[in-house]
């Protein structure tokens, strides 16, 4: 586990277990450090703790939902304002509710799961990694 | 159906009513039946105009039917433009649903026909109309759209976690796997992303219905936007066999589009006519703003408008076929058979977007000849409307490339 004390750390917020099982495995597969939450409480609390550098977050989830965790997260700290977020939708929820999200809480990048190949997800995530903040 | 002309009682047979018969049939029929004089004033009005509108028939006699002082005035004025051209103008019967407010200010679905009745001279004397409340059934149809939009959001979860982890296993995350494997697990991603695209074409077919999906047009150039959607596609063409071709007359085109919208309409026909086209074949995608009246398919098209066509030497769709291919889950049998994974959904979202957008959509073809479709977009820009909801992209194309890697193309003649 030598290489992955310097690795990039993802905390995933996802409430369906098969979903951040995999998208997790696939992570650390990738040489990732992950972090797990089950809902927007959780993500929050071990976000401002843990202070990731990338939060993939489902939006709709038991507790506390995404868009919220995301509100919270961009008001709570400076920290939190630039943190990296992909949001990952089944588009149930109202797609102008999310987009008004993002405009407000840059930066925050928002993804169809159901229409992306795991690789695609990963893809996305060294890119944002990589871009200037 | 042509306007009736005012019956001659001697000749009908029939023994004469007193009119008071016929008042007394008219007023236990469940519609509600208005007769106007040509400019729309109501002469009479039957008892179950005061179930639909609230207003009883004594209060609506000599008044204007539909008019916004009784239950009419929600629809647009285009609506009634083309009502009363269609009765008064073309002396045709007008039939359409449309959406009317009570007395009390409630509002309620109705369908209407409205039938002239022509004089001697053959000039429009009389309008009947027939009005059903169908408040109820309009309900119902909106909770099945309502019903299809949360259980097409429930159902994606599953198969994308099938797919993530076929994937994984592809990848050999868990260990090498032999080509039979990797074929088997190939097919069940595949599967997979199958059922995926079922549900996002369901979903755009729910929020069609449901009039929620939001159109933003912004200025962008429709030629090199059609431009990189043909090169996406080419790679498909290529592994197909398809001479894919484009052809755009040099200058840039910009104005209002809703890119997304405009490019799930485009690649659901581009996706069809490389589907339909067997090996050897040829597609060609052209667009020209127009500056004259133009015939595009048999169609005479107005200057200020952008037509883009999708020509290819495919199947053809049969004569019987031609006037069901933009209604949903429609497929036509010459396809069906050859390719069973179709939705009959890419056409009717097509269509859909098109003309929600204010432009239009219509083809010419020939059964084993070919087929072109034209697109028209109004240059003004696509019309904008509001909504919560956007369209679901329908992966149609990329969904092709994955098909031809399985090997599970047809053999085409």
């Amino acid at each position: 586990m030598e290489q992955q004390t310097n690795s990039e750390v993802i905390l995933i917020v996802e409430d369906e277990d098969v979903l951040r099982k995999t998208m997790g495995d696939e992570l650390r597969d990738e040489g990732f450090r992950v972090l797990i939450a089950r809902n927007g409480s959780e993500g929050l609390e071990l976000a401002e703790r843990e202070r990731p550098d990338l939060i993939l977050l489902d939006i709709l989830m038991p507790v506390m939902d995404g868009l919220t965790m995301m509100q919270k997260l961009r008001e709570g700290s400076e920290w939190g304002k630039k943190v990296p977020i992909i949001l990952l939708t089944n588009m149930s929820a109202s797609e102008d509710e999310i987009m008004h999200a993002i405009t407000r809480d840059e930066p925050a990048y928002f993804l169809v799961k159901s229409n992306y190949y795991l690789a695609d997800v990963v893809a996305k995530i060294r890119e944002r990694l990589s871009a200037p903040r | 159906m042509i306007g009736t002309s005012i019956p001659n009682s001697a000749e009908s047979g029939l023994r004469p009513l007193a009119i008071e018969e016929y008042k007394l049939a008219l007023d236990s029929a469940s519609d509600h039946i208005t007769i106007t004089d040509a400019h729309g004033i109501i002469l009479y009005a039957n008892r179950a105009i005061e179930r639909t509108t609230g207003f009883s028939p004594e209060e609506v006699v000599g008044k204007k039917a539909g008019s916004r002082e009784l239950w009419g005035g929600l629809m647009d004025r285009a609506f009634y433009d083309r009502l009363w051209t269609t009765v008064i103008r073309d002396r045709q019967s007008f039939v359409s649903e449309l959406r009317n407010r009570r007395k009390d200010g409630t509002v309620y679905d109705a369908s209407a026909t409205i039938s002239p009745i022509l004089g001697s001279s053959g000039e429009v004397e009389y309008l009947i109309g027939i009005e059903r409340d169908i408040t109820h059934e309009k309900e119902l149809e909106r909770a099945k759209s309502a019903f299809v939009s949360l259980a097409s959001h429930q159902l994606r979860t599953p198969p994308t976690a099938v797919s993530w982890i076929a994937e994984r296993l592809l990848r050999e995350r868990f260990g090498p796997i032999s080509e039979e494997q990797r074929s088997a697990i190939t097919s069940m991603r595949d599967t997979n992303r199958r059922m995926i695209s079922i549900l996002d074409a369901l979903l755009n077919v729910s929020r069609i219905e449901l009039g929620t999906f939001s159109i933003t047009p912004q200025e962008h150039d429709g030629c090199s936007m059609l431009s990189s959607a043909v090169e996406e596609a080419r790679p498909i063409a290529l592994g197909r066999g398809v001479d894919l071709r484009f052809h755009c007359p040099g200058e840039s085109v910009v104005f209002p589009i809703d890119e997304p919208l405009f490019l799930m309409a485009f690649g659901n026909v581009l996706s069809n006519a490389l589907r339909y086209t067997p090996r050897e074949g040829t597609v060609d995608v052209t667009c020209q703003r127009v500056s004259e009246r133009t015939t595009f398919g048999g169609r005479a098209i107005a200057p200020g408008r952008w037509v883009v066509s999708v020509a290819d030497t495919g199947f053809g769709i049969p004569s019987q076929a031609q006037s069901h291919v933009f209604s949903k889950f429609y497929r036509a049998d010459n396809v069906r058979m050859q390719f069973a994974d179709g939705t009959g959904l890419g056409l009717y979202v097509a269509r859909s977007i098109v003309e929600h957008s204010g432009g239009e959509i219509w083809f010419t073809s020939r059964e084993g000849h070919g087929t072109t479709f034209f697109i028209a977009l109004p240059l003004s820009g696509m019309e904008p409307r509001s909504g919560p909801h956007q369209l679901v992209p329908m992966e149609m194309l990329s969904l092709s490339v994955t098909q031809d890697s399985s090997g599970d193309i047809p053999k085409d003649g």
